[in-house]
């Protein structure tokens, strides 16, 4: 994988938040690559900083947020485009946003208005889609090819959109797809909703989907299959997708690689068995520690002691020192860490790896 | 159900537990469908045990424990509770005789944000059972078993003035537990205790739970739907299908040798943190039937991968598949001697 470009690349991204009690810096000084085809994992604590990544790559974030530092770029072709400094409104970031990438939610409900059908709304993706700019994405599946847009040819133009979206539908898995084109969300069961979201995050065919905790409110069973689902689209589709979850289970399940975020900024980086098998950060081995298992030795669990500090009273040095039982006085709690190869696509950021890597 | 594993009698038992709900439409809440939330399960919880209730959402796990301890009324069905050498039917109780022995059984709920009232300090949520039940004085006595209470669960006996919202998620699932211990009970009934907390905090509230066991010989209820966390807490487990117990066995063979087709799903479909674990869940068959239009026969044959032409046809009874070991593996199944079922642990 390391031979190819990266599709993305956030570096040295801070997000700031504006509010009432104070600046929450919810991102800062983020940085990791996605690499075309693969399946990015990210995991971290409630308000580490997930969904507010995913928001920025997808710059669509709040009115008190603000992209203080960093750069975000996609490459387009030849081209690395910084998303960072695109206009939210304007035209090259709607290009790229739902279309290129694309992004599916926890809460189906929200992808979705309660007001038009699963067909119109997944129809109206395609649609746009088709009478947009093309992306660069691989080879959707597509049965027939798209008719000329345009006035006249509007009753084709209809049908061939209705075709793809049950053909969508169907690949999801929905039993009956031209039915459920009229269908509306709240006709549907819980692990429908979910599908037909995925549906939608794929009917542009995008080349990187982001899904923030798309299983969270499922049960296992379902989430089970929506998972192998996702992989399935994923190597039909060619996309890559950043799987954002607090599920290092769900992470073992689904990701080629890792990222450990931990308030805002990375605390590893690795492929998915380095990243359980040979943790290095103290951050992740308790991670991992903390976590019961469904099979193995019953260990008795290690949590991790004291709390996340607020994102508003931020310790010095690196943030994790306070809770770190590995953290050195003096250095530690002076200085923040930047990320340090420890092995080939294994970066961490800790002082305990620097000069060589001491631990 | 009886179980010959010890002739000691049981804490709890639960004889054929029944509750129907009414759905309702429309202003005049005319009722269009019954759902047998739970419908006729039994089990005993012996001192000292941690017995888990698991299932996929909306099974009947909460209403099952909020049946036992009468937060809602049953709708037929006994629960026996021993104490001191008697025995009394709690679904028969009511008034101080109820109250009474409702002391002996407190509820933790799933989300510590909710079940605290906000504008109560901490030595009001957790003093408040202690007062209502006059087991202290107001005042130095009640603020020293506050303090002790708080002192039991880890937390500073110096917070005891503060409202819940200075508490993140972990710490006030502390409070609920502290609360829920006031009255020394002997039987605590944890609804998805840690199903709403962080991952790493978890891992505290789930030793708080067993440290606090060992060192007040308490007896759990465990409501969970996750599975390796049940694994880490419990000493047997229940596994519920519309309902109903499909299967209920010791730990070790629940997870070593599953009898039950639904359970191996289960087992097979749970996430497991290592990127080497090679089960793969099987094809999902069916969807996850409505509870007011129960699937004749055995209710889980429409997404049973094994399921014969009897399953439909057929209820399978709750019988003991392992009659000759110690400790019994109840399951429900018409083919459960004739299958070799997957137990996810590659
Ligand atoms: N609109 C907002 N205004 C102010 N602060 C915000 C806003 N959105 C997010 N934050 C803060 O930014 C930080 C990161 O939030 P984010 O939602 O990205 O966390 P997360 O990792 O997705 O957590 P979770 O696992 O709970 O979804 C948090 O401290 C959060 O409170
Ligand atoms: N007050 C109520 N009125 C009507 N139906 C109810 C009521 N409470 C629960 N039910 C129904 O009873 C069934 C069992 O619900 P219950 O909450 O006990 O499930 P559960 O196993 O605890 O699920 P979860 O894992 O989602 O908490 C569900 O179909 C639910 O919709
Ligand atoms: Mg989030
Ligand atoms: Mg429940």
């Amino acid at each position: 994988m390391d031979t190819l470009a990266p599709l993305l690349q956030v570096q040295g991204l801070k997000v700031h938040f504006t509010s009432k009690e104070g600046t929450v810096k919810a991102i800062d000084g983020l940085s990791f690559e996605v690499y075309p085809e693969e399946v990015l994992g990210i995991v971290g604590e409630s308000g580490c900083g997930k969904s507010v990544t995913a928001l920025s790559i997808l710059n669509v974030l709040s009115r008190n947020a603000r992209i203080v530092d960093g750069t975000i770029l996609f490459r387009r072709g030849a081209e690395m485009i910084d998303i960072a400094r695109l206009d939210p409104d304007g035209e090259a970031m709607r290009a790229i946003q739902g279309k290129e990438i694309a992004m599916i939610f926890q809460e189906p409900m929200t992808a979705f208005s309660p007001l038009h059908t699963i067909g119109d709304q997944i129809g109206e993706m395609i649609e746009l889609h088709l009478l947009g700019t093309p992306s660069a994405g691989g080879t959707p599946p597509r049965a027939a090819p798209p008719p000329k847009p345009g006035l006249l040819n509007r009753p084709a133009v209809r049908r061939w959109v209705d075709d793809q979206t049950s053909a969508i539908l169907g690949k999801v898995g929905m039993p009956n797809p031209k039915e459920i084109l009229h269908a509306y969300p709240h006709n549907l069961s819980g692990g429908m909703r979910q599908r037909a979201m995925i549906a939608m995050g794929l009917s542009c065919n995008p080349r990187i989907l982001i899904a923030d905790e798309p299983t969270t409110a499922l049960d296992v069973t379902l989430q089970a299959q929506v998972l192998r689902l996702m992989k399935q689209m994923q190597a039909d589709y060619h996309m890559a997708i950043i799987f954002i979850t607090h599920d290092l289970g769900v992470i073992a399940e689904m990701a080629d690689r890792v990222v450990v975020m931990y308030l805002g900024r990375v605390a590893e980086t690795a492929a998915v068995d380095d990243l359980f098998h040979q943790p290095r950060h103290p951050y992740t081995q308790a991670l991992i520690r903390s976590v019961p298992k469904t099979s193995g030795p019953l260990e008795k669990l290690i949590p991790i002691e004291g709390t996340v500090p607020s994102p508003m009273d931020m310790p010095p040095g690196c943030k994790f020192h306070t809770r770190c039982p590995q953290a050195i006085p003096g250095r530690c709690d002076v200085r923040e860490p930047e990320l340090i190869p420890v092995a080939a696509g294994h970066a961490v950021a800790c002082w305990l790896y620097a000069d060589g890597g001491a631990a | 159900m009886s179980e010959v594993q010890t002739s000691v009698p049981p804490l709890l038992e639960v004889v054929n537990l029944r509750k129907t709900f009414a759905r309702t439409r429309g202003l005049l809440r005319r009722v269009h469908g019954l759902v047998q939330a739970v419908d006729g399960i039994s089990f005993q919880i012996f001192q000292g045990e941690t017995l888990a209730l698991v299932g996929e959402s909306g099974c009947g796990k909460t209403t099952a424990g909020r049946c036992i301890i009468r937060a809602i009324e049953p709708t037929a069905g006994e629960v026996f509770f021993y104490q001191d050498g008697m025995k009394q039917d709690l679904a028969a109780l009511d008034g101080p005789a109820l109250r009474q022995a409702r002391q002996h059984i407190r509820m933790v709920f799933q989300d510590p944000f909710a079940s605290l009232n906000p504008r109560m300090t901490l030595l009001e949520i957790i003093g408040e059972p202690l007062l209502i039940n006059r087991r202290v004085r107001p005042g130095a006595e009640l603020q020293e078993r506050v303090a002790a209470l708080l002192k039991l669960v880890h937390l500073d006996p110096r917070y005891m003035n503060r409202y819940p919202h200075a508490f993140s998620g972990g710490q006030r699932q502390r409070i609920a537990i502290a609360r829920a211990l006031a009255l020394d009970p002997s039987l605590v009934i944890a609804d998805e205790p840690v199903s709403a907390l962080d991952v790493s905090v978890q891992a505290q509230i789930l030793n708080l739970l067993k440290e606090l066991q060992q060192e007040k010989d308490l007896t759990y209820l465990f409501v969970a739907h996750n599975l390796a966390v049940v694994r880490y807490q419990s000493d047997r487990i229940a596994v519920m299908y519309l309902g109903k117990i499909i299967e209920l066995t010791t730990r070790d063979q629940l997870f070593g040798r599953p009898l039950h087709p639904y359970t191996e799903l289960l087992l097979l479909s749970s996430p497991n943190p290592d990127p080497r674990s090679k089960k793969k869940p099987p094809d999902l068959i069916g969807e996850i039937p409505d509870p007011a239009r129960r699937p004749s026969g055995c209710a889980f044959h429409p997404r049973c991968r094994y399921a014969q032409p009897v399953c439909q046809n057929q209820e399978p009874p709750l019988i003991n598949g392992a009659p000759e070991a110690a400790p019994a593996h109840w399951v429900a199944c018409h083919l459960w001697d004739r299958l070799s079922l997957e137990n996810g642990q590659l």
